[in-house]
């Protein structure tokens, strides 16, 4: 019980933040989703895929694996956590996970798995402390795309980070 | 360092006033940021809880600020980076140059930092060749104007958007184009800054916080400048100042909790990065050098004193946003870096008050800065502080002087003050005859008038309202 309201917390909060949502079961439907999104977009972004995920979805996917970025890109990672109370995915550095694609993607894909919603962001250092997760080059907090307000105060999304943030829900 | 000028304040806001362009970007800014800010206070169930949570953090870092420090160098260092004290803007300069050249760099990025305008570093670094760009969409426009900030949080929120399209066509060379909207301005700076990332071998940038127990620095943006100028680039420099450390990561947090709020009215920016260290060994990306500045530049001397809360200062921005002065005069009136209340009492005290000696005094006292600080900092109370050292050290103007000593004789003999301000009326309605064809108001020049008081003074009021009772007898 607890547990659905979580998750629909979530929900709502990063449609606050500006994310779109995709609800997946299995790592089949995450592969169909990315196909679909790059179909719809006329197949002009590469796809890069964060080498903690390669083994799982390249098989089915056609990423990029050279280490320079390409110029365009659809970025995939995976979340180490959401957090509930702002809506934000924490993202970790590790020679599996690359920080740039969390920059540098036109859009960028975050999978998070519906089992790793956490309290706040005291829960997160918690959270790491039980894991033994020692601290990384790079905690990213992520809270949406990427946006601006410094021209007469308008915010437009897209300044130089993603310009879209899909958050993909992993229920297992 | 960049030239001081906050003695010329009067003059300068005399032109600020009269700068259409200014104003209509002001007005519009002060709507925003104050309605943003109250909404998202308005959602916390106990803001004032979470105040005294963030204060708490910085009052017990300023209590055992050296100690910490000393934790944060060590515990950086085990991270493969490197931690560098300095005393002076000079030095911090001098250090970010030899690194710089000792990476052998061209092109060094930048991410936001305020410490670096206090410091001057982007002239320093121009001087000595290298090629500076300013990431951070506010901090670009105004590099290309070639100005200085006008706001802690939102550097370009003086300009409007025809000032930024003139600039992108003057210095973006991308032929003929219109811009439809706004989003297109963001657009091209996007393209155009996105090459520059590729390309830097060196990233600057400031930090939010310092976090003792794991030798982190907190990197806050909402565009990802911050973050790209630290990932990117083979070598990472932080420039920050002292009183940015904390205790733990609880205590970091406590703080984000009401930076972002009062700033931008978001619970938390769209980035809240912590960065440790250099990249680890198998790491695909991150730089592979690591150094945080940490400038003192006169804020060790306010430890202990009787303006030791300025330090607790987390640059968010709110009292400039609330300040009816900072929102009439724009952010370069103030002459320095850091403008509005925050900057009235941080100028003075850090640059010393006979440069800054209008400063303390750009304020109506209305008490909305301290309302709104999230560390409840008493600004208008050290503002006062700061007027009374001017007073004893007699560097206030000579006719303040005057009229001060005239006021102050006139209170210590109630019978002469008493029976002056019963004449009070008359002398302003003969003097606003005379002088400016009306009993009621009184020209003072520059388009002020004083109005004529009551005619009758309070006491006169009172004694007669005392004598009626009397009479009947109640």
């Amino acid at each position: 019980m607890e547990y659905s309201s979580d998750k629909n917390n979530m929900i709502s909060k990063l449609t606050v933040n500006g994310c779109q949502i995709q609800l997946v079961t299995s790592y089949g439907e995450v592969v169909e989703k990315i196909t679909a999104l790059m179909e719809a977009k006329h197949d002009l972004y590469d796809l890069v895929i964060s080498e903690q995920l390669q083994p799982i979805l390249n098989p089915s996917l056609d990423s990029n694996h050279s280490n320079d970025m390409p110029k365009r890109f659809i970025g995939v990672s995976e979340a180490y956590a959401g957090i509930l109370d702002t809506g934000s995915l924490v993202l970790l550095s590790s020679e599996k996970q690359r920080t740039a694609i969390n920059f540098l993607s036109e859009i960028h894909i975050i999978i998070l798995s519906s089992q790793r919603l956490i309290r706040d962001k005291n829960a997160l250092w918690e959270l790491m402390k039980s894991e033994k997760v020692e601290m990384p080059r790079a905690v990213n907090i992520i809270s949406g795309p990427s946006r601006t307000a410094d021209i007469e105060q308008t915010i437009q999304i897209g300044a130089h980070g993603p310009c879209e943030l899909i958050v993909t829900l992993f229920e297992q | 360092m960049p030239v001081i000028k906050s003695n010329q304040f009067k003059p300068s806001s005399l032109q600020a006033l009269n700068d259409s362009n200014l104003q209509l970007a002001l007005k519009r800014a002060e709507k925003g940021f104050v309605e943003k800010r109250a909404k998202s206070i308005a959602m916390v169930e106990d803001f004032d809880a979470l105040k005294d949570r963030a204060k708490q953090a910085k009052v017990h870092s300023l209590k055992h600020l050296d100690q910490l420090l000393e934790e944060f160098q060590d515990k950086l260092q085990a991270a493969g980076g490197e931690m560098h004290r300095v005393a002076s803007p000079a030095e911090l300069n001098e250090l970010v140059v030899t690194l710089t050249r000792r990476a052998k760099a061209k092109t060094v990025l930048k991410g936001k930092s305020m410490v670096s305008e206090e410091t001057g570093l982007n002239r320093v670094l121009e001087d000595q060749g290298f090629d500076v760009v300013e990431t951070d969409l506010g901090e670009y426009i105004i590099q290309l104007a070639n100005e200085p900030p006008s706001h802690i949080i939102a550097p370009a929120v003086h300009k409007t958007r025809q000032q930024i399209e003139s600039l992108f066509y003057q210095y973006h060379n991308l032929g003929h184009r219109e811009f439809k909207d706004i989003a297109a301005l963001v657009a091209e700076a996007r393209q155009v800054l996105r090459t520059r990332f590729l390309n830097a071998e060196v990233g600057i940038t400031g930090a939010n916080l310092m976090v003792a127990e794991t030798g982190s620095i907190v990197l806050v943006t909402n565009e990802g400048n911050g973050d790209l100028a630290a990932t990117l680039p083979g070598l990472h420099i932080v420039t920050t100042s002292i009183e940015k450390i904390v205790g733990t990561l609880e205590d970091a947090n406590a703080v984000l909790e009401v930076l972002a709020r009062s700033a931008t009215g978001q619970a938390l920016s769209t980035y809240t990065s912590f960065f440790t260290g250099n990249k680890r060994a198998n790491d695909t990306d991150g730089p592979v050098g690591f150094h945080v500045i940490v400038l003192d530049n006169g804020r060790s001397k306010l430890l202990g004193s009787e303006f030791e809360e300025m330090l607790h200062c987390i640059k968010c921005g709110a009292c400039l946003n609330h300040c009816p002065i900072y929102s009439n005069v724009g952010g370069h009136s103030y002459g320095w870096v850091y403008p509005g209340p925050m900057g009235s009492v941080l100028t003075p005290l850090l640059q010393g008050l006979k440069t800054a000696t209008p400063l303390p005094n750009a304020s109506t006292f209305c008490g909305r800065c301290e309302e709104v600080c999230p560390m409840g900092i008493p600004l208008p109370n050290l503002l006062r502080k700061l007027r009374d050292q001017q007073h004893q050290e007699k560097i206030e103007p000579r006719k303040w002087r005057w009229a001060l000593f005239g006021y102050g004789w006139l209170c210590k003999n109630p019978r002469l003050y008493h029976g002056f301000f019963r004449y009070w009326n008359s002398i302003i309605r003969l003097l606003g005859l005379i002088m400016g064809n009306s009993k009621h108001q009184l020209p003072l020049g520059g388009g002020r008038r004083l109005s004529a008081p009551s005619q009758t003074t309070f006491m006169t009021q009172w004694k007669r309202r005392q004598r009626r009772t009397k009479q009947i007898g109640i």
